[in-house]
């Protein structure tokens, strides 16, 4: 019985692998036939989706010429893949904004947090281990000083991966939105309150907080105020 | 009386010329001057009573530099004034023929006027320029015309202003006739606010008139060379009241008034044009001279495939703006681009022309991608510091929608020697999706045992050191590995004094036993070489709590002494080798 769900999970498996590989083939073929409708309809099939499926879809998407959906895709791939030029050339061209804290992120995105998190544990055990030699004073003294450099050493790592970690994990759990369709930012959550401005598609803002329908959201510059939430989509 | 008299007879003068004037038509002519320089200017003035068509006579071996034409109508006569300005060019007694005038009562004309023509004042025949203008009127100082430049040396494309002043002893002047000079060798504009021929109090050579401006110009040369400012001719009526010997005219008019009609002209002037010079001159200067600033707009930054983007350069600034030429601009191929519309929007005043020219570029984009319209390099020469400036605008971005099949890319074109910005796309597709599911790995970071451990790792130092009797084996002291030391070391002596025994040397051996112990004793109980006489080491090894061992010490002690003369020495020292042995095998199991 218990040989045949192993087996049974095993084989649906390989089955929705191969499905998801199709898929993405399939979008692929029409992208490159330039049927981009096709492709678009493919390549949402696949999931759970890859940076590389985001970003070929933010490229339909352009292709298409719907620059919010495209700046969704590509951000949301960026967002897996921080530090890839190609996702970062073709946003910028779609006309998104770099998100808050680019720089940091592309060094900290070429590791996971959690990759981070381990590199700052172990640097730490090490500073704590070089510590411990020093007080036992069973080295001559000459290797004290290498001890207390290594410690030193360890310990700025240590710190740095945490940093490292920790932006990478507020990346990844950032609250941001990108306008989908032209709107209005509103001074009020109410669909007659005053308009304050109007934002593009593609413009991209943090989500604060939600009411009934709109979502309160911050721009660049500090601008802030309510937004129907059906014409942004949050990352 | 008498003055009644004369009343009478102008009166009846003036009556019989009315008649005469109404019977027949009449034509007076008159010149300013019967002799002249060349290059100077001489008026000839036609009074014609009546009307008709007029033919204007030959003007031999002068230039015309322009005509006056004034038609009266007087109590129902009519009268026509015509001046002809004549520059001089040719030397020589020339005839300047009659003024031909048709009407219904006939054909009537003119008397000739014969002038003639001297070198110029300055004795070079060849030069044309005008010498100061002989008339009697401006010689007498009563009346100056001046025509005077702001700057007498400028820059080809320098603009500069020329203005016309009368200075005048009497306010009663009144103009019948004024012939402003024609400008040549540039741009001239008009500054319109500048003539004002209300008078003011101004000096000239050092005395006091009155003064008004009656033009002023902005020139802006454009040849390099000697630019010549024409003269300025003008008739007119000057009122000079003198003190007269009737009282009655002093009281009511201030005095006798001398009316008197008069020609009066400048004097020519010149101005020097220096060229621009060439060190230094921006490859891409064109002609603009002043000082500018530089704006690029573009009046959207995206739109769709087929819309239409104004993209405008404009140019700010005091200078030659009228004729500022814009320096070659190319845009990127995608767009097409329709004829220039330039505006000027200027102001002439006193100090130049200011303002702004805008030339506008109509663009259609023709194919979807991000365009860059690379900055416009705008070169001047400043005439004030000498040198060219060039600004520089920013690079502006356009962003341009659509389908890209639209767009089909001319594979034919020849391979370009150098990188030729064509147009700017997306990246590709990946096509290798290779990793299905790539998030990066966020499950253990952040977590309570993440902390924990590292809690762990900061405080393990802590935890080593207080359990470190667990992980690592006390080591023994250090007064253990000396006590060690003195026990091998008193051993080794030991050991020399057993060699010593073997090879017969018996002396030597008891003297070795004995210093092996003196080396025990110092090393391993710390009692000095010095303080190990008898009396001492009894009270030391008594408050080691070794004092059983002294008896035995003592003995070994003597022995070694007596070895020398013993008459056994053999067995003696191998006996003390023993004793010391056990002694102190003995001590160190008291000492434990």
């Amino acid at each position: 019985m218990k040989r045949s769900v192993l087996f049974f999970w095993l084989f649906s498996l390989v089955v929705l692998h191969a499905g998801e590989t199709s898929d993405f083939k399939a979008g692929t073929e029409a992208y490159i036939n330039g049927d981009f409708k096709t492709a678009v309809l493919h390549w949402e099939l696949v999931s759970p989706k890859s940076d590389v499926v985001y970003y070929n879809l933010g490229n339909a998407y352009y292709r298409m010429g719907k620059a919010g959906e495209a700046v969704w895709h590509y951000r949301k791939a960026l967002q897996m893949n921080p530090g890839d030029s190609d996702i970062l050339h073709n946003l910028q061209f779609a006309g998104g904004e770099f998100p808050r804290g680019m720089a940091t992120i592309r060094f900290a995105g070429k590791l996971s947090p959690d990759a981070w998190g381990s590199h700052a544990l172990v640097s730490l055990f090490v500073v704590s281990l070089c510590l411990f030699f020093i007080y036992l004073r069973i080295v001559p003294a000459i290797s004290n000083k290498v001890y207390l450099l290594s410690a030193f050493l360890a310990l700025f790592y240590s710190v740095f991966s945490i940093i490292m970690a920790q932006t990478h994990a507020a990346w990844l759990t950032g609250k941001d939105a990108v306008v989908i369709e032209s709107t209005e930012v509103r001074s009020e959550p109410l669909p007659g309150s005053l308009a304050l401005f109007s934002v593009d598609p593609g413009l991209s803002m943090e989500v604060i907080s939600e009411r009934e329908g709109f979502l309160r959201v911050r721009f660049s510059g500090d601008r802030e105020g309510w937004v129907e939430a059906a014409k942004v989509r949050s990352l | 009386m008498n003055r009644l008299h004369l009343n009478i007879w102008i009166f009846l003068s003036f009556f019989a010329l009315s008649i005469n004037l109404a019977v027949a038509q009449e034509i007076t002519v008159r010149a300013s001057a019967n002799s002249c320089g060349i290059g100077d200017v001489v008026q000839v003035t036609y009074e014609i009573t009546g009307g008709g068509q007029i033919s204007l006579p030959a003007t031999p071996g002068f230039q015309s530099v322009g005509t006056q034409q004034y038609q009266r109508n007087v109590n129902g006569k009519y009268s026509t004034s015509i001046t002809l300005n004549l520059r001089a060019i040719q030397e020589g007694s020339h005839t300047i023929g009659p003024l031909i005038v048709q009407s219904s009562a006939g054909t009537f004309r003119s008397q000739n006027v014969l002038i003639k023509v001297g070198p110029s004042s300055q004795g070079t025949t060849s030069s044309s320029e005008p010498k100061r203008s002989a008339t009697s009127s401006e010689r007498s100082g009563d009346l100056i015309l001046v025509v005077e430049p702001s700057r007498k040396r400028v820059y080809v494309g320098e603009p500069f202003s020329i203005s016309a002043t009368l200075y005048s002893q009497s306010q009663y002047v009144q103009f019948e006739d004024i012939v402003f000079p024609e400008i040549r060798g540039g741009l001239s504009r008009d500054v319109p606010e500048a003539a004002d021929n209300s008078f003011r109090r101004g000096t000239y050579n050092g005395q006091t008139y009155l003064t008004a401006t009656l033009k002023k110009w902005i020139l802006v040369p454009q040849r390099e060379g000697t630019l010549e400012i024409d003269p300025i001719t003008a008739r007119l009526l000057f009122q000079k009241i003198t003190p007269s010997q009737d009282p009655w005219e002093n009281f009511f008019r201030g005095g006798k008034v001398q009316e008197q009609r008069m020609n009066v002209s400048s004097t020519a002037t010149k101005v020097e044009v220096k060229p621009l010079p060439e060190s230094g001159r921006p490859s891409g200067f064109q002609n603009a001279v002043g000082q500018f600033s530089l704006e690029v707009l573009l009046d959207k930054t995206s739109g769709e495939v087929n819309d239409a983007f104004t993209f405008s350069v404009r140019v700010k600034g005091n200078g030659n703006l009228s004729i500022l030429r814009f320096p070659e601009y190319r845009f990127p191929d995608a767009f097409e681009v329709s004829e220039p519309v330039v505006k000027e929007n200027t102001s002439v005043s006193g100090d130049g022309i200011s303002g702004s020219v805008r030339k506008d570029f109509l663009l259609i984009a023709r194919r979807p991608g991000k365009f860059v319209l690379p900055p416009v390099n705008f070169s001047y020469f400043d005439p004030k510091t000498g040198t060219y400036q060039t600004l520089y605008s920013d690079s502006l971005q356009v962003k341009v929608w659509g389908d890209a099949s639209s767009f089909a890319g001319d594979g034919s074109a020849a391979a370009p020697v150098d990188f030729q910005e064509l147009g700017t796309d997306i990246r590709f597709i990946k096509e290798d999706n290779q990793v299905l599911f790539k998030t990066p790995d966020h499950r253990f970071f952040g977590t309570l045992l993440y902390w924990l451990l590292f809690g762990f790792a900061a405080l393990l130092p802590v935890v080593l050191i207080r359990f470190r009797a667990l992980i690592i084996p006390r080591r023994r002291s250090d007064s253990d590995q000396r006590h060690q030391k003195a026990v091998s070391m008193a051993k080794k002596r030991l050991t020399n004094a057993r060699k010593l025994l073997d090879k017969e040397l018996h002396e030597e051996a008891g003297k070795e036993i004995w210093a092996a112990l003196q080396t025990y004793l110092s090393d391993r109980l710390t009692i000095p070489l010095q303080q190990q006489d008898d009396r001492q080491l009894v009270k030391l090894l008594e408050q080691k709590g070794l004092e059983s061992q002294w008896v035995s010490l003592s003995s070994i002690k003597k022995n070694c002494e007596q070895v020398l003369y013993s008459p056994q020495p053999k067995a003696l020292s191998a006996m003390v080798y023993e004793q010391a042995l056990e002694w102190i095998v003995t001590t160190e199991k008291l000492r434990k």
